[in-house]
């Protein structure tokens, strides 16, 4: 089972109730003016932090993930989790938020975007062509193109 | 004497009317010869000055007058050459940069130093001398000026040409000019120390430009916020040892579902890595879809690892609940 949430982030103003809060993340009273609510537990704004860039979730937006008892934002749960497919070259992962190359319907990853013959990468105005769901310059595809393969398209 | 060849005559312009010894004049002629007219520089008259620099730029270096001058753009090889000039003239020669586009240059690869046949010491010291503009990018970056091609890249928002990344049909490199040896008495020393000069300037750029590959590695908020030197280790270290818990957590995890609560309370806890602060608690973060099921495993009967990464999160309270630590 995934334990994927997201949950809201709220600022509320504390009032003094009689009973301060008490932050879930540093254990300690919240003798501030806003604190903030998140997974039905109360944080001081600065305990409040992504796990992986240290960003302080009250400021950044009103949506905090939580996986595998971590705490995210959204960006870096993301990063860290978002299934985003695989490169069409080398069949790898690719990261989120990563540039890649689309070809019509494969991604792939920016260095491995070059000719799978010569290895070579392309210019901007380069022709490239798709033979067999393989990239390959012109000069490769026009030294192997025998039949009328239409599947060419223009960088 | 070689010396009417060299005014006017269109390929001929490097050649510099010497008064000096007759390797100048032949180097002058196989220069001419070898040359397609690269440079059309403006030549300095020579003297016994050993090293001046004049306001054209051109440095004179044992009476010889090197032509670095600004408007040699007849050079059509991208050949990146290590080059010498003095201070003022890379500042005013930046200003006058070509704007063709050219392949960059890769850092990793070291100057090499090229087997020096025997060679008229002119022509070395020609041919080493180019002028700023009639230089690549990718030279010209590797020397000086690191900061500009990066910048452009950056605001692609591409990773594709790093500028570190030579491309795969450059030309052979020419001599650099610490292979130049001038003479053997005294003038050596002025090379050596250019030489290591602009080795030691590679090797800062190399390793500038290894930091700052980490530096995109490294996730923080803002994302394009400015880490020092020590900062982009640190935290490359916090990261991958969070990445690593991250990814011992999930593989050796059983695949059970832990209840809400459970998780809040380990959420609570602060520990770094999720679910190995108690024997008695799962791992609760299941079977993400990409990794394999490892129902198999035991649960994590393991003590809590050192926390490495432990402030990463901040949440370093003193353990309570009743985990064993």
């Amino acid at each position: 089972m995934v334990f994927d949430k997201e949950e809201s982030v709220s600022l509320v103003p504390l009032q003094s109730k009689g009973k301060p809060r008490v932050c879930a993340g540093c254990n300690r009273r919240i003798m501030d003016r806003f604190v903030l609510e998140a997974l039905d537990r109360y944080w001081h704004e600065d305990c409040l932090k992504c796990a992986c860039c240290d960003c302080r979730l009250g400021d950044v937006g009103s949506t905090l993930y939580t996986r595998a008892n971590l705490i995210l934002c959204h960006k870096d749960y993301l990063r860290l989790f978002g299934m985003t497919g695989n490169c069409a070259a080398c069949s790898k992962v690719i990261p989120a938020f990563e540039m890649v190359m689309r070809a019509r319907e494969n991604v792939y990853h920016l260095d491995c975007f070059a000719c799978q013959l010569c290895s070579q990468r392309f210019c901007v105005g380069d022709k490239f062509f798709l033979k067999n769901n393989m990239i390959l310059c012109q000069l490769d595809y026009e030294g192997g193109h025998q039949n009328g393969n239409s599947a060419d398209q223009a960088l | 004497m070689k010396l009417d060849l060299c005014p006017g005559s269109p390929g001929a312009k490097l050649c510099i009317p010497l008064k000096q010894d007759s390797i100048r004049e032949n180097g002058c002629q196989d220069l001419e010869d070898s040359k397609e007219g690269n440079f059309t520089g403006e030549r300095v008259k020579t003297d016994d000055a050993p090293l001046r620099n004049t306001r054209n730029g051109t440095i004179i270096l044992n009476g010889v007058a090197k032509e670095t001058a600004y408007d040699a753009l007849d050079l059509k090889r991208e050949v990146p050459v290590i080059e010498l000039l003095r201070r003022d003239d890379i500042k005013t020669g930046q200003q006058r940069t070509d704007s063709q586009t050219v392949p960059i240059t890769e850092l990793r690869r070291p100057p090499v130093p090229l087997p020096l046949p025997h060679r008229d010491a002119l022509i070395d010291a020609r041919m080493v001398q180019l002028s700023p503009n009639a230089f690549p990018l990718p030279a010209r970056a590797m020397l000086y000026n690191l900061a500009q091609p990066l910048a452009a890249i950056n605001s692609l928002g591409g990773e594709s040409e790093q500028y570190g990344m030579y491309p795969s049909n450059r030309v052979k490199r020419r001599p650099a000019p610490y292979e130049v040896e001038l003479d053997e008495a005294g003038q050596p020393k002025i090379v050596r120390r250019i030489f290591t000069n602009s080795r030691e300037r590679w090797r800062q750029q190399n390793v500038n430009g290894a930091f700052s590959e980490l530096r995109k590695l490294i996730p923080t908020h803002p994302p394009d916020k400015k880490l020092s030197k020590n900062e982009i280790l640190r935290l490359a270290m916090k990261y991958i040892s969070f990445l690593s818990n991250l990814l011992d957590d999930q593989d050796g995890g059983a695949t059970d579902g832990v209840g809400l609560a459970r998780e809040d309370d380990l959420l609570l806890q602060g520990t770094l890595s999720p679910g190995s602060s108690c024997g008695s608690l799962p791992d609760g973060d299941g079977s993400p879809e990409s990794f394999t099921e490892d129902q198999d495993s035991p649960p994590a009967q393991r003590t809590v690892p050192v926390p490495r990464g432990r402030d990463l999160r901040r949440n370093a309270r003193p353990q309570d609940g009743g985990s064993q630590r």
